[in-house]
């Protein structure tokens, strides 16, 4: 039968799935044109190999092709270009020495072969850099306030030279984090790319919240009446006031979660929590009746919370 | 004229390609799009470039530390043969004698 895919894969009918996908993927390692650049019929056997294997990796379809319902040519693959297919183009951005260019001397281009090859015979790597060079990277370092790491932002370093440069804050930027920008370092060399500028990025503490990877922390004043009631607050959140229900009977410490109220990162889907410490605050003056209901309550009611702490401080 | 693609054409384009994937391999500078305001550009090259990576990571499941390896040396071998095929077309319009003279040489060293 033409278009065996059993026979491209070089497996027999019996073979399991398993042992389908063993042959198929030691093909791959063999026909795929990009890792054999220099095979011309790479392409061919590749996308042969890759046809049988979308019918036979999938056991319904494996089914129909052996009860004879579909025929061994497989859905046509899109047309792809492999990645050797620009090799040789000015749009590889990727390759490190990026070919000698039409519009060079060709006396340079000797010159410059020699001097490559003396210094790739030092001990140098050879096939990388050489007739240019790409500029160096510049290193700076900028503050960031706390709420635009969090929450993303644009702004603008001013460089040595007095020129500006735009620079964005991704969402979640964390301190000490490094942001590259392409081809905004020094110049190159001999029409090489230019080196990148590396932003160290420091970002100022916030007086109100603190970070914990994703999630937000902060500590949140309630009074006497709220702690032993409980009632509902407001917080505020990176992103503006929420309500926040506490719960009768909170103790200073107890940390309630605001979930999805942390930072969200690009391409990753669940946000971080912000966390909220209960933190009781008297007042400043307690007035004379607050004073007189709790020399009362004192008298008949025995709790103590340093019970367990003086047994487990052991002295 | 390079054609431009956003990150949704990309994604539709490869569709082997998840966008959490996507950034994943930008973030590892596997590839490299243009930044564009809040998004990237890509080009033909990162598209292809993105078809060899996940047929090295989802056929080969390969690990990122592997496609590093390989990707880089992709590019250099892509280099080096630049390099080849420009002394070759040198050497091809060369007078006769100078390359008789250029092979001998390539024989004794």
């Amino acid at each position: 039968m033409p278009n065996d895919p059993y026979k491209t894969l070089g497996v027999t009918k019996a073979a399991t799935t398993e042992e389908i996908k063993k042959a198929y993927r030691k093909l791959v390692r063999t026909s795929h044109p990009d890792l054999h650049p220099d095979d011309a019929g790479a392409e061919a056997r590749f996308k042969a190999i890759g046809a049988a294997y979308d019918i036979l990796k999938d056991p319904e379809t494996r089914a129909r092709y052996d009860a004879g319902e579909i025929d061994g040519l497989g859905a046509e693959r899109p047309r792809r270009q492999y990645y050797r297919d620009f090799a040789n183009s000015t749009e590889n951005a990727y390759q490190q020495g990026r070919g000698f260019g039409s519009n060079v001397d060709p006396a340079d281009i000797f010159a410059e072969i020699l001097r490559n090859r003396a210094r790739s015979s030092g001990g140098d790597t050879f096939g990388g850099r050489g007739f240019e060079a790409p500029g160096q990277d510049v290193r700076y370092s900028l503050d960031v306030p706390f709420l635009d790491a969090a929450r993303g932002a644009e702004t603008r370093i001013t460089l040595p030279d007095g020129q500006s440069l735009a620079v964005r804050i991704p969402q979640g930027t964390e301190d000490g984090q490094m942001l590259r920008l392409r081809g905004k370092g020094a110049p190159g060399y001999g029409g090489g790319p230019a080196g990148d500028a590396l932003i160290s990025i420091v970002v100022r503490p916030h007086p109100v919240f603190r970070r914990d990877g994703d999630d937000i922390l902060l500590t949140l004043p309630i009074t006497l009446d709220e702690a032993i009631l409980g009632g509902k607050v407001t917080t505020p959140t990176i992103d503006g006031p929420v309500g926040l229900t506490v719960p009768a009977g909170a103790s200073s410490g107890r940390v309630l979660r605001l979930r999805g109220r942390g930072i969200s990162r690009a391409g990753q889907k669940t946000k971080g929590d912000q966390r909220v410490e209960l933190k009781i605050v008297v007042p400043p003056d307690p007035d004379a009746g607050l004073r007189a209901f709790l020399s009362d309550w004192r008298k008949t009611h025995a709790f103590d919370p340093r019970a367990d702490l003086l047994k487990e401080a052991g002295i | 004229m390079t054609e431009r693609f956003s990150e949704a054409d990309v994604v539709t384009t490869v569709t082997r390609l998840t966008r959490s994937q996507l950034f994943r391999f930008v973030e590892a500078e596997f590839v490299r799009p243009e930044r564009d305001g809040d998004g990237f550009v890509f080009t033909r090259v990162d598209i292809a470039r993105l078809e060899l990576l996940c047929d090295l990571s989802q056929d080969l499941e390969l690990d990122d530390t592997a496609l590093d390896v390989i990707l880089s040396l992709i590019d250099q071998l892509h280099a080096a043969k630049q390099e080849i095929e420009t002394m070759r077309r040198a050497i091809a319009a060369l007078p006769e004698d100078l390359r008789a003279s250029l092979a001998d040489a390539v024989k004794r060293s």
